[in-house]
């Protein structure tokens, strides 16, 4: 049984299989759906209502309670920033926002200077903004929310499944599955591999790139100068989970190699790197 | 984390063949009637609309329409359209179950083709799909199932909601 549905921005993939028959299933599917709206709800930056709109309204002018997924998620971005030297930033939200990729809520002065050392967490679940900045999680809270779903199924005795949030995917099973990699220039499958269990995501700036004022941009922007990143190139990782593949294409993307390399090494992630294809 | 990870690479010629289209076909028509409406009673809804009613409908929703996509059907306790939309890479057939009210309540992608290079606007490939029944398989060897990496932007998933929600609210709600 596979169906998919338009969620995250995206059209999102599950598919379960189990001995139980056809109803248990769906009924194993309408659940994941359901535990990847509630993370879509937590932390999208473009609900005024999530939770991460509240810490991005708030934390510079007081600490903000976040719930235990959001506080997770965040914690894990701001330790792969961390180990990477900030070429992952959850913080490069001011830089999207000036490049027309992410809605403007409220009118505080976003701080160009603040960087994603500047997000504190108090306590387990308490942050607060050291200069006035926005987080995005969404290098990271996708490929956090096809983990969430692929345990949802798991929980609901599903033998094998598979979850595909426009190619965040993770997924479990006895066989091996056929996974195909898009060429980051054409977006034709290009490469496959086989993985039985586990997470691959990818991201390539090609994936968004467009003109802005007769520049061309994309939504992938190196948190160390803003600039956006507009080569060709395409990432995919594969990590035992998909929080971990999901950030792991941009630390891999703006890294310097050594430092990419440790990165993966610690995670237990393989990177594989398309080069860059036709310049556009 | 995953270090039991185990990958190996495959040979590429599986997919190096010309045009390879990504395509599934999730649900058949029946099939998303049972998920979203259960064993209840449908009627269908004679969607002919006027030009009036077509004029009203692309101003609302600020969209072209498409005579023949939209199909629908009343329950007791609401509605169930099937529609298509056509992307510059992909053809999208799709369902939404509607509240009494006239609030969506699901949304359950059909089929989903994506072709490479412009091929879904071509009338040609749009070809293959004519005479498709839902729940027809997918018979191509080329058709690949998995795939990492989007392109996908559901932009015109949304306008063509949009433009259902019009025809519900500017056309069948008011009979």
């Amino acid at each position: 049984m596979r169906r998919a549905r338009p969620v995250l921005g995206t059209l999102v993939e599950i598919e379960a299989h189990t001995p139980r028959g056809e109803s248990a299933a769906q009924e194993a599917i309408d659940a994941a759906y359901a535990e990847i709206a509630d993370i879509h709800r937590r932390m999208s930056v473009h609900d005024p209502a999530s939770e991460l709109s509240e810490l991005n309204g708030t934390a510079s002018r007081r600490p903000v309670v976040l719930g235990e997924q959001t506080a997770r998620v965040l914690a894990t971005a701001l330790r792969f920033a961390a180990e990477s030297g900030g070429a992952f930033d959850p913080t490069v939200a001011g830089h999207l926002q000036a490049l027309g990729s992410l809605p403007v809520h409220g009118d505080d002065a976003l701080d160009p200077r603040a960087r994603w050392s500047d997000v504190q967490f108090l306590d387990d679940r308490r942050v607060r903004f050291r200069r006035p900045l926005r987080v995005d999680l969404g290098g990271i809270a996708k490929g956090y929310a096809v983990d969430r779903a692929l345990a949802v199924l798991r929980c609901a005795g599903v033998r094998r499944a598979i979850v595909n949030a426009g190619g965040d995917l993770a997924l479990y099973g006895r066989a091996p599955q056929v996974i195909h990699l898009r060429d980051p220039a054409s977006g034709r499958p290009a490469r496959s591999l086989a993985l039985r269990a586990g997470a691959i995501a990818s991201s390539a700036a090609t994936f968004s790139r467009r003109v802005r004022d007769g520049r061309m941009v994309s939504d992938l922007i190196d948190p160390r100068d803003g600039a956006p990143l507009v080569s060709g190139t395409g990432v995919s990782v594969v990590a035992g989970d998909c929080l971990t593949a999901d950030a792991l294409t941009k630390v891999v993307l703006f890294a310097p190699p050594a430092i990419a390399a440790r990165v993966l090494a610690g995670a237990g992630a393989r990177a594989i790197v398309q080069p860059s294809g036709a310049a556009p | 984390m995953g270090s039991k990870t185990r990958w190996t690479w495959l040979p590429l010629a599986t997919v190096a063949a010309a045009a390879p289209a990504h395509a599934m076909v999730y649900l058949s028509v029946e099939q998303a009637q049972r998920l979203m409406f259960g064993a209840a009673a449908l009627e269908p809804l004679p969607l002919a609309l006027g030009a009036d009613d077509v004029a009203a409908v692309e101003h609302a929703s600020g969209t072209r329409y498409r005579t023949g996509a939209l199909r629908g059907w009343k329950a007791a306790d609401g509605y169930l359209y099937v529609d298509q939309v056509v992307g510059k890479h992909d053809l999208i057939t799709y369902a939404v179950a509607l509240t009494a009210a006239g609030t969506v309540r699901q949304v359950e992608i059909l089929e989903y083709r994506e072709a490479y290079g412009g091929e879904v606007r071509g009338a040609a490939w749009r070809g293959q799909f004519v005479g498709r029944k839902f729940g027809d398989p997918v018979a191509t060897g080329r058709d690949i199932q998995n795939i990492s990496g989007a392109t996908l932007s559901c932009q015109h998933l949304a306008d063509g909601i949009r433009r259902l929600l019009a025809v519900h609210a500017l056309v069948v709600a008011p009979r």
